[in-house]
């Protein structure tokens, strides 16, 4: 990417006047995926300055600031220690320690990459995201609605679920074939496929089924029609179709086992 | 733009263009340790530290390292030395274009692994890639450096 520009403004409104003044100016976050674009942009908005590289452990809560690497992610104690290691199992695999070490959980989000493996997990947890001036919008909804002009502060998750992600890759760091998040809280179960390889979606109906099913089978059926999957160089779609069985196969497993453990 | 970088312990003021990435940065201030491989954060040759991490310098706007510590290989001379000579004891240095990138990811493992299985290792390393070798011999070097200059000190 081309800046003509570069700025890091020291507050969020200023970050936020800037971005709505330029309409041609972009949010840098981590830089890591704005560099490979290839246009010319006029002004590139720095928020490291900021301070939402934090990250804030209530009794119910986890709060991650959206500038926080996928490295932290992946390597934050009483996150991964509180949450079934699901940070660390869904980053540890995202390039090498060099990308993860700039790449931010905003970033990835804003980015709406079909290939993320931290955004279906976060999507099965009811993931909340706080706008600088749109306020709290779900991550489901928002990667349902319109590009808008806005900067993510944090993202918030609830404690207490019990989330496995499963993802399979042809090398060790290289982007997800297909990956799997499945969450469960209480009775509540909420099912995610990505890299499909289109963007993440919810399988709802499944999720429900989930409820009061355990026959892996019968409820692979309901998957099979729910998520529609395709081809890519990555792989085939009868090759993602055995993967989606495997992976919800071996999330659903993990998700028993968590709940055994509590 | 101008900015000031401070390049393995030294302060330098330069002229760069708002979206220009450290690597060609470095490169065009001298320091040609800094390779150039896939551009695109995938291939860990360009790898330098900033502020004690290890990062990509090829996506990483030079912007950025404003006020922050860059440490390339030319900075860590002494240790780059003791490094590359159990690298190529054993005989896993071929063409060495990655060796440095290599090299500066090594030189953070002590402040970034704890404990030095070979799964631990791998998976700090995974970013570096080597195209000439298999890494049985990197990895042989890197165990042997760990267990002989880091452990013993």
């Amino acid at each position: 990417m081309r800046l003509l520009n570069y700025e890091k403004p020291t507050s969020l409104s200023e970050a936020y006047e800037l971005y709505n003044a330029t309409k041609d100016s972009v949010v840098i976050a981590g830089g890591a995926y704005a560099r490979l674009q290839e246009r010319t942009i006029s002004l590139g908005i720095d928020l490291e300055k900021l301070k939402l590289d934090t990250i804030d452990i209530t009794i119910d809560q986890v709060s991650i600031g959206s500038m926080v690497t996928l490295r932290v992610l992946e390597t934050h104690k009483q996150l991964n220690q509180e949450m079934n290691a699901v940070f660390k199992k869904a980053t540890q695999q995202i390039g090498g320690v060099q990308l993860r070490n700039i790449a931010t959980i905003g970033g990835s989000i804003c980015g709406r990459y079909p290939f993320s493996d931290i955004i279906p997990p976060l999507l099965a947890m009811d993931a909340q995201l706080y706008f600088f001036d749109s306020g709290i919008i779900s991550l489901e909804e928002y990667l349902e609605e319109p590009f808008e002009r806005d900067i993510l502060t944090k993202i918030v998750i609830n404690k207490n679920q019990l989330c496995s992600f499963q993802c399979f890759k042809k090398t060790y760091k290289e982007f997800s074939v297909l990956n799997v998040a499945l969450n469960r809280k209480g009775d509540y179960w909420k099912l995610v496929v990505g890299a499909r390889p289109g963007r993440a979606m919810v399988a709802r109906e499944t999720s429900k089924y989930l409820k009061n099913n355990d026959s892996i089978d019968e409820i692979y059926e309901i998957l099979r029609n729910e998520i529609p999957l395709g081809s890519n160089f990555r792989g085939g779609k009868k090759f993602r179709q055995i993967l989606m069985k495997e992976l919800f196969g071996k999330a659903y497993q993990e998700v028993v086992k968590y709940g055994s453990n509590t | 733009m101008e900015v000031t970088l401070n390049i393995n312990g030294v302060n330098q003021k330069t002229r760069v263009e708002p979206g220009e990435v450290l690597l060609d940065t470095l490169r065009a201030l001298g320091l040609k340790s800094v390779k150039k491989g896939c551009d695109t954060g995938t291939c860990g040759v360009c790898t330098v530290l900033v502020d004690h991490k290890i990062i990509p310098s090829c996506s990483y706007f030079t912007m950025k390292a404003e006020g922050k510590e860059i440490l390339t290989i030319e900075g860590i001379e002494k240790d780059a030395r003791v490094i590359g000579g159990y690298i190529t004891a054993e005989g896993a240095d071929q063409c060495g274009f990655c060796t440095p990138g290599l090299i500066m990811s090594i030189y953070s493992i002590p402040y970034n692994v704890k404990d030095y299985s070979d799964a631990a290792i791998k998976k700090y390393l995974v970013g570096n890639l080597c195209r000439c070798t298999g890494y049985e011999g990197q990895m042989r070097g890197v165990k042997k450096y760990l267990q002989e200059v880091i452990d013993e000190y």
